[in-house]
């Protein structure tokens, strides 16, 4: 009898078992399920402006204000695609890139050395105040000394040059470096520099060949941040550029004149625009992730 | 021959460095105006493993910072080989140092972290590529890591870091070892093997090797001397055993031994050629000496070790009252904790004795402690810098 009694206290609590556990996966599912849909909604969502400045970058003119919008291109042409590799396009995306490489080489080697100093030396170069100021400059906003600049630059013959342009976009790049590094830095212990003084390396070469490499993840975050702003930014473009030197974002507005906007070639020019951050975000993605959630050194 | 093809290997001119180093009146003040360090004197044989001791915040660390170079010296001189040093860079020193922390760099693996301080040595000429790993792959066979020297820093274990950090302290033939609580990270157990086997490298390479540590059975377990420090200042330097033995002050009596020196409070009474120290159900007798007036607040300290359970066997022991409140078992003996005399009349009350006797009083069982006179110590003051000196016994008494 007290086997049979036990038999069925061990069949009880095995059904229990078998129960209770089933029932939690099912609500672990069902979670999974309703946050998989979510974020397929998002991606879509996000991806939806990418997909319709593709599609309209492949209809002819017409097409492209159709109402109702065509969902696919109709009638199928690379014609936009083709005027990209016309005088005015090409130098405005070879302009583009060689302003964005420029300014960011620049910033991400001046914002690492004063970050490192800020990191190293918070009282001698005024500490968490000084940080604060330099980046104030980004706080207000960029219109309010659009005229003053334009003037300088003009003063200083730096209107419609490389020059002008690049040193324009360092003085929004450098504050946003200095302090994205020193964070970096403040991340790497003083310990690590310490034992290279004791191995015989100087300052100089600790700095270069410990610490920076320590922060490359870093350095990458910072890069990418940097050379957004330079590849993206339309204002200062706009003002400072001219017929020589003109940024692939001043160029699109003159395709809308006051008699037709030319969707087509707008599209095609984003599309191309597109190309180098998300090239440079796929491959260094990894040091980017890792940048990005301050992990240099762990 | 040892040490000089090991020098010779790593291009170290044997004759003018033999590593002593001597701190003559240093002192370290911030710009806060904290005295870090008050003027520390010290010198520092080559091939000794000296461990300066002390609690958190007392100087020790700072201290050797600056021997290392790391902080700037604001006062006082130090000497190296009679050179003086204290305003060259640290990467000029040639000394080597393991951190708290062990600051190997994540990005490397471990055979470049050893290889580190070959490949940054300003010293000419520089090691060849073969003569660096030749050197590398040596020192990991000492410290037993050969299989580990391609793998990255951030998959070692805490123990297998620790020796990381040793290999590349050891690959060049420095000056000087420092280490600054470089064993503070590890278990127990781990931190014991690595006692032993840090004692026996630093033989074999026969070097200066200066230590830092709050641990004072560390200390007493690795050091061939010990400087203590309070405060900024060293306040005893002396092999482990006169430390342990011959306290120069209350703060070094209480700071050294675990469990730490039963501290009696008593009084001094009598006068000169008769005194006596009266408390804890007791009377002491006590040798006139300089320093200590009828009616002073003294006391008298004696290590657990140097008490038993039981009733006086001669004239120069001292027998006191006590009760067993507490019985610790440790496996190797047992710590008795003893309340001494009249509970009410202030003092230190509680004694703790270590036996290793298998009879072993029950608690709350009533009885005696005693102890020799020649075992203990005579502090004179209530307060943690006053003089300790061994008990001053009557000689006639003890005739």
């Amino acid at each position: 009898m007290s086997t049979t009694t036990e038999a069925a206290v061990l069949r009880d609590t095995s059904r229990v078992q078998a129960k209770e556990p089933g029932a939690g996966r099912d609500m672990f599912r069902l979670g999974r399920w309703a946050i998989s849909i979510g974020l397929i909604v998002y991606t879509v969502f996000l991806l939806f402006p990418f997909y319709w400045t593709i599609n309209t970058s492949l209809k002819p003119s017409p097409e492209a204000l159709a109402q109702p919008p065509t969902l696919l291109p109709k009638e199928f042409t690379t014609d936009a695609y083709s005027w990209l590799t016309s005088a005015t396009p090409s130098n405005a995306l070879i302009d583009s890139l060689v302003v964005t490489v420029g300014s960011t080489a620049l910033a991400v080697l001046f914002g690492s050395m004063a970050g490192y100093a800020f990191s190293r030396w918070p009282r001698p170069t005024g500490g968490e105040e000084a940080a604060f100021f330099l980046l104030s400059t980004r706080i207000f906003p960029p219109v309010a000394v659009a005229l003053p600049i334009y003037f300088a630059f003009d003063r200083f013959r730096l209107l419609d040059t490389y020059t002008g342009l690049i040193l324009l976009y360092l003085s929004f790049g450098i504050p946003l470096a200095t302090w994205l590094m020193r964070s970096f830095f403040d991340e790497v212990p003083k310990s690590f520099e310490e034992a290279a003084y004791l191995d015989g390396y100087g300052r100089l070469e600790t700095f270069f060949k410990v610490t920076l490499p320590l922060v490359a993840p870093g350095i990458v975050a910072t890069a990418i941040l940097t050379a957004l702003f330079s590849w993206n930014e339309f204002l200062f473009a706009l003002i400072i550029g001219g017929d020589h030197v003109k940024t692939y974002p001043a160029i699109i507005p003159t395709l809308a004149t006051g008699f037709q906007v030319d969707w087509a070639h707008i599209t095609a020019l984003s599309v191309a625009a597109m190309v180098p951050p998300v090239l440079a975000v796929i491959f260094l993605r990894n040091h980017l992730v890792r940048g990005m959630s301050l992990g240099a050194v762990k | 021959m040892d040490n000089s093809a090991e020098r010779d290997a790593s291009g170290v001119a044997a004759a003018q460095e033999t590593g002593r180093v001597e701190l003559r009146g240093v002192t370290k003040t911030y710009p806060n105006g904290f005295e870090a360090v008050k003027g520390v004197s010290l010198e520092l044989e080559p091939g000794e493993l000296m461990v300066f001791l002390g609690p958190s915040g007392c100087g020790k660390t700072t201290t050797l910072r600056m021997i290392a170079g790391l902080e700037d010296v604001t006062g006082g001189e130090i000497l190296l080989d009679g050179r003086q040093i204290q305003d060259t860079p640290p990467e000029s020193r040639n000394v080597s140092m393991v951190f708290q922390d062990h600051a190997l760099y994540p990005n490397m693996t471990v055979r470049a972290n050893i290889a580190f301080p070959l490949k940054a040595r300003r010293r000419k000429p520089r090691p060849s590529k073969e003569d660096i790993d030749a050197r590398v792959v040596e020192r990991a066979q000492m410290l037993g890591i050969e299989n580990l020297l391609d793998r990255r820093v951030s998959q070692l274990s805490g123990g297998q870091r620790q020796r990381v950090a040793l290999a590349r302290a050891l690959v060049r033939d420095p000056i000087a070892f420092l280490m600054d609580e470089a064993f503070a990270s590890l278990d127990a157990v781990l931190r014991r093997e690595f006692w032993t086997e840090f004692k026996r490298f630093q033989r074999r390479i026969g070097r200066l090797m200066i230590h830092v540590t709050h641990d004072q059975e560390e200390a007493m377990m690795m050091a061939d001397r010990i400087a203590v420090f309070s405060q900024g200042e060293i306040v005893q330097v002396g092999v482990p055993d006169e430390i342990f033995e011959r306290p120069a002050s209350r703060y070094v009596a209480k700071f050294v031994g675990s469990p730490p020196m039963n501290i009696l409070a008593l009084t001094t009474a009598g006068e000169d050629g008769r005194m006596t120290a009266n408390g804890a159900g007791a009377t002491v007798p006590l040798h006139a000496v300089d320093g200590v007036q009828p009616g002073q607040e003294i006391g008298l300290g004696v290590r657990p070790q140097r008490i038993r359970w039981g009733r006086a066997r001669g004239a120069d022991e001292v027998e006191l009252p006590a009760r067993v409140t507490l019985v610790e078992s440790v496996g190797t003996h047992k710590v008795l904790l003893c309340d001494l005399g009249d509970a009410d009349e202030g003092g230190v009350r509680e004694v703790r004795i270590i036996i290793h006797d298998d009879t072993v009083p029950e608690e709350g069982e009533s009885g005696h402690i005693s102890f020799r006179l020649a075992h203990a110590l005579l502090i004179e003051g209530p307060e943690p810098e006053a003089r300790a000196r061994p008990w001053p016994v009557r000689q006639t008494a003890a005739a």
